[in-house]
């Protein structure tokens, strides 16, 4: 008799997790480079052999992950020369004392060791490995569409920009980085934009939406609970008076 | 409920985004100002199950994990130093930048911080100095009896002194520029200091290997530009309700919870 409770508190639970998903999104709606996320909910049947009996004949849901949403956030001009966008598929290579991370947030800055870094002071590699160093005296770094970097028209290399077969399977690990255990895959035909950084892509609307939509269901679950309850008391009470 | 805090992590972000815009709009009309941008990064995920862990005995691996982030935060408010309007004020000692490059000024303890806000004075000794008194680098003393400061475009300063003919050359006023801008350290003041993020300062001849050129009795206005400070005020202030939203749906969730049985 108490399946109903469980389905429905399998609901509840991944609306709770969807929820959690909406926020992140919504907090996130002006983080450069960041992508929208959405879960992906399953449903899990109970075992075949148990079919034929009624009481096990039900299905629940089960969160199975969450997707990214991958579409280009729009491009905003800053005017900062270290400021690149990635107009297209890819991610920048940056070092970590982990190994090799992946992030499209551009928004780089210089160290004290004058390494081209992230704005969390990791450094940006180029399409060989190498750390990306801008010599002392330089007055303008410039960077071309093909990633390569030149200070005061003198080549310092070309950024690594790569891609992998299943952008789904990368691990955020937050600020922006991302990581995958697939091999990388060097990019050609992307155009990285010098001064301009790209936005979130959550559409913040949507994500009102969504909002709504899951606390509109998470009210009914509730409900659904209480008609449940409720139900149950009548059952026992009017049983328990013809005992009687 | 995780969404609870997440959104509260949304708001102090967003509160940090108005806070920077409304400096911006409070300095519209400072000279020299650079308008700032904040730049936010995604928390740290909470991995509930790894993408690419197996799922089942037969080495079938889960194609997307579920990982759920823990809010937003501001990793950078920086500089955008793009060239600010300039506005021809008459005077002579207020000097504009025309392109890239920085006035470098003698701070009262001996270091040196740069300005773009080229609005010079004269002090008691015939030394430029800012509207603070700090002394604009390389020192120059402006010699007794002078009726007219001449500045020119690649900043060698000329005084025609009283009863001369011919104007006596003063000095020369060197810019500094730096490989990564938006890396300096504003001090308050229009003043700025270098960091290791800014590189190493590089001086040189106004007009010289791309430095800017002077531009006399005339005064670089602020760069912000007040119809995309206050497009980006309305944003930050939606996003801002939209987080308070999500803490109110958060916090109606819960409550439907409690009144269960």
């Amino acid at each position: 008799m108490e399946n109903t409770s469980l389905i429905v508190l399998s609901r509840a639970a991944a609306l709770e997790r969807q929820m959690a998903v909406v926020s992140n999104n919504i907090a996130n709606v002006n983080t450069t480079a960041f992508k929208g996320e959405s879960p992906l909910f399953v449903e899990y049947m109970m075992k075949p052999e148990k079919f034929s009996d009624p009481l096990n004949n039900y299905s629940m849901v089960l969160d199975q992950g969450t997707a990214r949403n991958m579409t280009p956030g729009a491009l905003i001009q800053t005017g900062n020369p270290l400021d690149l966008a990635l107009n297209g598929d890819g991610y920048f290579e940056v070092d970590t004392l982990d190994g090799k991370r992946y992030t499209r947030n551009g928004s780089f800055t210089q160290n004290d060791q004058r390494e081209l870094t992230t704005s969390s002071g990791l450094p940006v590699l180029d399409d060989t490995g190498n750390r990306i160093n801008i010599p002392v005296g330089t007055r303008e770094i410039t960077v071309s569409p093909d990633g390569s970097v030149f200070a005061d028209q003198v080549s310092l290399g070309k950024l690594g920009v790569y891609t992998f077969p299943n952008e789904q399977r990368m691990r955020p690990l937050g600020n922006g980085l991302l990581l995958s255990e697939e091999k990388p895959k060097a990019v050609e035909d992307t155009k990285i934009q010098q001064g301009f950084l790209e936005q979130s892509n959550v559409q913040s609307v949507t994500e009102m939406t969504n909002m709504i939509a899951v606390s509109r269901q998470y009210e009914n679950v509730q409900r659904i609970m209480k008609n449940e309850h409720d139900l149950l008391r009548n059952a026992y009470s009017k049983l328990s008076k013809i005992s009687a | 409920m995780r969404s609870l805090s997440i959104g509260a992590t949304g708001m102090l972000a967003q509160q940090t985004n108005v806070e920077v815009i409304s400096n911006n709009i409070a300095n519209m009309t400072t000279s020299g100002f650079k308008q700032q941008r904040a730049e936010f990064q995604d928390l740290l995920y909470q991995n509930i199950r790894r993408p690419g862990s197996q799922s089942s005995d037969a080495g079938t691996i889960v194609p997307t994990g579920i990982q759920i982030g823990a809010g937003v935060k501001t990793a950078a408010v920086y500089r955008i130093h793009t060239q600010g309007s300039i506005v021809i004020t008459g005077n002579e000692l207020d000097l504009a930048i025309n392109g890239k490059g920085f006035f470098q000024i003698e701070m009262p303890d001996g270091t040196t911080s740069y300005t773009r806000a080229g609005s010079f004075q004269l002090n008691a000794d015939g030394q430029i100095v800012t509207s603070d008194g700090y002394t604009l680098l390389p020192g120059l003393t402006i010699p007794q009896g002078t009726t007219d400061i001449t500045i020119d475009a690649s900043g060698q300063v000329q005084a025609k002194i009283d009863g001369q003919t011919d104007p006596q050359t003063v000095g020369q006023i060197e810019l500094a520029d730096f490989p990564n801008e938006a890396g300096l350290e504003s001090l308050g003041n229009n003043l700025y200091r270098e960091t290791p993020a800014s590189g190493a300062p590089v001086t040189g001849i106004p007009g010289v290997d791309g430095l800017g050129t002077i531009e006399q009795g005339s005064i670089e206005q602020s760069n912000v530009n007040v119809v995309s400070e206050i497009t980006s005020l309305i944003t930050a202030q939606r996003a801002y309700e939209m987080n308070s939203r999500v803490i109110k749906t958060s916090d109606e969730m819960m409550g439907s919870l409690s009144q269960l049985g």
